[in-house]
């Protein structure tokens, strides 16, 4: 209860927080937040928002994961998006935890993700070296708590495969996967903030 | 003057004695803090509150309710556990019926006063407490049932020739090795309940049978002086040696009784283990009592010990005696936290098992009952196979089959191991409305269709009996033979060193060796032999003396027809029959049928020496007698008759064609079982997530097979996950999905080793930056 609840106070509190600031940046004062808001969710499914994300799609993808190695983009992008939409499903939506078909799937999108995420970073890791905190290193940051977060969040359900830990072990393990999970969401979040929505004024 | 001092001196001791009980001062009986039992030399008091001299002539038994009342309040103890049952509103866990068991009809009816799923009360199938005490006494623990209410006794009952069967108190509480479960049974079946607690518990012997006394007999009528060897009062000789000079008995009292005591009626056993192979449930192997886990005060309310038993029953301090009470110090009913390690429980670590298998599977699902198989274990158990009786007959029964464990989701939605049991009875179906008959019922209708045993075997005992034969005589039915057992019934061999026959041939076996009860010989020779003569005669009027036999008993050989008429062998030629062997016949009017009908055969030889009591000719010509409507003298057209086995119920369509479908009566009822709880290293699982996830699962995917006493090719087959409730399909998957899991594993420690890697160089190389160590890149 106490997880879904700074789950969802996180989540939404982030994004209100990261279009707030855009709105803020970007839009005269007359118009109101939330309507802007509002037309701008509604755009997304509009032909011009298809266009959109194709745009970024070839400028900012095709640009940073050469050749084939956008599938490695693409197969962690895919397996992230199942795996933090049936995971926090599941954790606000249901008492009873993750079962059935999306169980099987929701393990074998980790596969995945594990995969994915190390060749994404053996590729990428070099361009996100932190040379100095500051204000231009933020988008870095933010990576490298998703890969942070990402490794704890293999680490903990590799462990919990394993006959090593006692049972009040697997259960902080447990919430040690679903904080991870939380924080590796907010991270991404940010990160697609910051790295590929369009800078304004 | 004298009479009326007298009445005043009955009246007087009523009142007296009323007051006693009134003022009883148990109900509250505080514990004074001592761990030792007071020792019970205590005067013995019969049913109608009078101290019993020992010596005295015809003294009476004793009676629980009043010998200990003055110490323990009887009526408190009477809404416990084991003696309420069918006063109780409380449900609680559903537990073991009670089996009705009937052989002959093939009848298996699970019966509990609890409103248990699948479970007849005995009230609905016309049971009154008499004819439930008859037939289950042997295991009950008195008071309750079997202790009814004078307004709550029927006149077809004989509670007042028998007396009541009060509570057992040293049945559970007397912990002497001469407590004698068997005896409680003998008196119970010899309908001598008030004398049953006394002669069990060895204060004295008890002789006589009150199931032999006239009905209007009544305990005031004492012995009967004319009757000495038939219909004997029973009567107690006590052991003297147990009294003192004041009268006062030593009751050897064990607050705390002893396994046996609760093993007498709670036994289970895996069918056909040799004993020396059998391991106690580990509680009792580290040396626990049944009642250091099922407690109770004086209110006998024994905790039962199952999860959410505290919501059944809010008064009681219950969860601290679950598995994981004791294990966990899980106190789930009660504020605050528990101590694990209760009477030294170990603590489990449960390595490597996600924790929610403890959200969704009860603990004794992995720890408790055998392991899952291909197929489900057959397990006896006390109440229902009629165990631990012992006697010259065999007193435990094969029947009903009772197989464990199927997982089913109990009230906490978690997964809890079954016993299982398939009903098998006849029943009459009235707009939708399905209700058993009693055998009884199903018995006259049939006639001699469920006789059929019976009747071989009466030839066979007539032949014993009316023959001084060389050896006991036997039936030779399709190459086996068949020969009386201690019971009446028939035993069945296979016949050795010869070609299976035919013809149905009566011999003798002698030594193990088989001999035709009528020797070869040549019934058209001029002069026959006078031994062959008179061995037919006395076979003919041996026969002769069968009650309702089919005809007359004639011998027919080759073209000859024996017959005993007016005492003499009478010899009678057919020319146009011709019979191989001499075969032993009825003869009605002109029609000769063998001895042995072709039915008869049928029947006996798929029965005798199987468990199977019915086959599915009997049962159609059963339904078919049931259905036979007197007024229009024809089978009625809609039958609303079945009977009900092997998980199928068979009926006579609208064309009247036997047939089998699926119903909702023949559905197996189920209890959850709690031991024989196994070592840890024995638990499901301890191998892995193999144990249960994997293809082949048995865990899953075990074949549960309909059982009942109906030989029959319609069964019905279930999955042990339907049980569970789980798809097929996904389960399957599921357990695939274990045969890549160690690929998995190997995935996910690369993708670890190469992304923390990663992360730890580059974390050395920031931190080589910030100390200067690493120039910095421009």
């Amino acid at each position: 209860m106490f997880f879904s609840l700074i789950a969802i106070v996180s989540l939404i509190g982030l994004i209100l927080g990261l279009t707030f600031l855009r709105f803020r940046a970007e839009i005269a004062k007359k118009e109101k937040y939330f309507s802007w808001l509002g037309r701008g969710f509604a755009r997304i499914f509009k032909p011009s928002g298809l266009k959109q994300l194709r745009a970024l799609y070839e400028n900012w993808v095709l640009l940073y994961y050469l050749g084939w190695t956008k599938w490695v983009f693409f197969c962690l992008v895919v397996s992230f998006c199942y795996l933090a939409a049936s995971g926090f499903a599941f954790a606000l939506l249901s008492s009873r935890g993750m079962y059935g078909v999306f169980l099987l799937l929701h393990v074998s999108a980790g596969g995945l993700f594990a995969l994915s995420l190390s060749a994404a970073l053996v590729l990428r890791a070099k361009d996100y070296v932190l040379e100095n905190i500051s204000k231009s290193d933020v988008q870095k940051i933010f990576f490298w708590i998703f890969v942070i977060s990402g490794l704890l969040l293999i680490l903990t359900a590799l462990s919990s495969m394993l006959s090593l830990f006692t049972l009040s072990t697997q259960v902080v393990l447990s919430e040690v996967h679903r904080s991870s999970a939380l924080f590796a969401l907010l991270s991404a979040v940010v990160f697609i903030d910051i790295a590929v929505v369009p800078r304004g004024k | 003057m004298k009479r009326k001092k007298l009445i005043f001196l009955i009246v007087i001791s009523l009142f007296a004695g009323r007051g006693f009980e009134a003022s009883s001062p148990q109900a509250n009986q505080a514990w004074d803090g001592s761990q030792i039992s007071p020792v019970h030399q205590i005067p013995l008091k019969d049913e109608f509150d009078q101290d019993i001299i020992p010596a005295e002539p015809y003294p009476l038994p004793f009676s629980s309710r009043y010998t200990c009342a003055p110490c323990h309040d009887y009526k408190v103890i009477q809404h416990g556990l084991h003696f309420d049952a069918n006063q109780s509103k409380s449900t609680g866990r559903v537990g073991e019926p009670w089996v009705w068991v009937d052989e002959k009809t093939g009848t298996l009816l699970p019966l509990s006063y609890k409103n248990w799923k699948g479970m007849w009360n005995p009230k609905e199938v016309g049971l009154t407490a008499w004819d439930f005490s008859l037939l289950f006494g042997r295991h009950l623990t008195g008071g309750g049932v079997a202790e009814p209410a004078d307004e709550d006794i029927t006149p077809d009952s004989r509670w007042n020739v028998s007396g009541k069967i009060e509570i057992n108190c040293l049945g559970c509480h007397n912990p002497s090795n001469v407590q004698n479960h068997s005896e409680w049974v003998k008196q119970i079946l010899r309908q001598n309940f008030r004398w049953a607690a006394t002669a069990a518990s060895g204060l004295g012997e008890v002789k006589g049978m009150a199931s032999r006394l006239p009905g209007t007999w009544d305990v005031f009528d004492g012995p009967n002086p004319d009757d000495t060897e038939w219909a004997v009062v029973p009567s107690v000789r006590y052991n003297q040696n147990l009294f003192d000079s004041r009268h006062r008995a030593f009751l050897d009292i064990s607050h705390k009784p002893d396994d046996s005591r609760c093993l007498a009626c709670h036994s289970v056993a895996p069918f056909d283990m040799k004993k020396f192979n059998f391991d106690e449930d580990v509680h009792s192997a580290a040396g626990l009592k049944c009642v250091s886990c099922h407690r109770n005060d004086i209110h006998h309310a024994m905790i039962r010990g199952y999860e959410g038993e505290a919501n059944d029953y809010p008064e009681q301090p219950i969860e601290d005696f679950t598995c994981s009470g004791c294990h966990l110090g899980n106190k789930l009913a009660r504020e605050g936290e528990g101590l694990p390690g209760r009477l030294g429980a170990p603590y489990p670590q449960h390595k490597g098992i996600p924790a929610v298998h403890f959200d969704r599977l009860s603990c004794t699902v992995c720890h408790a009952g055998p392991l899952p198989g291909k197929e489900l274990t057959r397990v006896r158990t006390s109440r229902a196979n009629r165990l631990g009786i012992y006697g010259i007959a065999k007193w435990a029964t094969d029947l009903p089959v009772i197989l464990e464990p199927v997982y089913i989701r109990d009230k906490n939605k978690k997964l809890t191991p079954h016993r299982l049991l398939w009903p098998a009875f006849w029943a009459e179906i009235e707009g939708g409305k399905i209700s058993p008959l009693r055998p009884e019922r199903v018995l006259a209708a049939a006639g001699e269709i469920l006789n059929v045993e019976e009747n071989v075997a009466g030839i066979l005992k007539t032949l014993v009996t009316s023959l001084e034969l060389d050896g006991s005589p036997v039936i030779i039915l399709s190459g086996k033979v068949y020969e009386l057992n201690a019971d009446g019934g028939l035993d069945v061999s296979p016949l050795a060193g010869e070609a299976a026959v035919e013809e149905v041939v009566w011999a003798i076996k002698k030594d193990g060796k088989i001999v035709p009860l009528i020797p070869q010989f040549d019934p058209n020779a001029v002069k026959q032999s006078s031994d062959i003569e008179a061995l037919i005669q006395k076979i003919l009027e041996a026969l002769a003396t069968i009650p309702d036999a089919s005809g007359k008993p004639v011998l027919v050989y080759k073209n000859v027809i024996y017959q005993v008429t007016n005492g003499y062998l009478e010899k009678t030629e057919k020319p146009n029959q011709t019979v191989s062997k001499p075969q032993l016949c009825w003869l009605n009017g002109d029609k000769i049928q063998p001895l042995v009908s072709e039915f008869e055969r049928r029947t006996v030889s798929v029965t005798v020496g199987s468990e199977k009591t019915l086959t599915e000719e009997q049962v159609e010509l059963v339904l078919e007698v049931l259905a036979f409507d007197n007024k229009s003298q024809k089978i009625q057209q809609t039958t609303n008759f079945a009977y009900i086995s092997s998980g199928k119920m068979f009926r006579l369509n609208e064309k009247g064609k036997f047939e089998s479908r699926d119903h909702e009566a023949a559905e197996p009822v189920v209890w959850p079982l709690a031991h024989r709880v196994r070592p840890a290293r024995q638990s499901l699982g301890v191998n892995g997530c193999g144990d249960c996830h994997k293809l082949n699962s048995h865990f899953f995917f075990t074949k549960v097979r309909g059982t009942g006493p109906l030989q029959t090719e319609s069964i019905k087959v279930r999955s042990g996950n339907s049980f569970m409730k789980l798809d097929k399909p996904y389960q399957l998957l599921f357990g695939l999905s274990f045969a890549v899991r160690p690929f998995f594993k190997v995935v996910l420690f690369v993708s670890t080793v190469v992304a923390g890697s990663i992360l730890f160089i580059v974390f050395l190389i920031v931190l080589g930056r910030l100390s200067g160590l690493i120039e910095r890149r421009r």
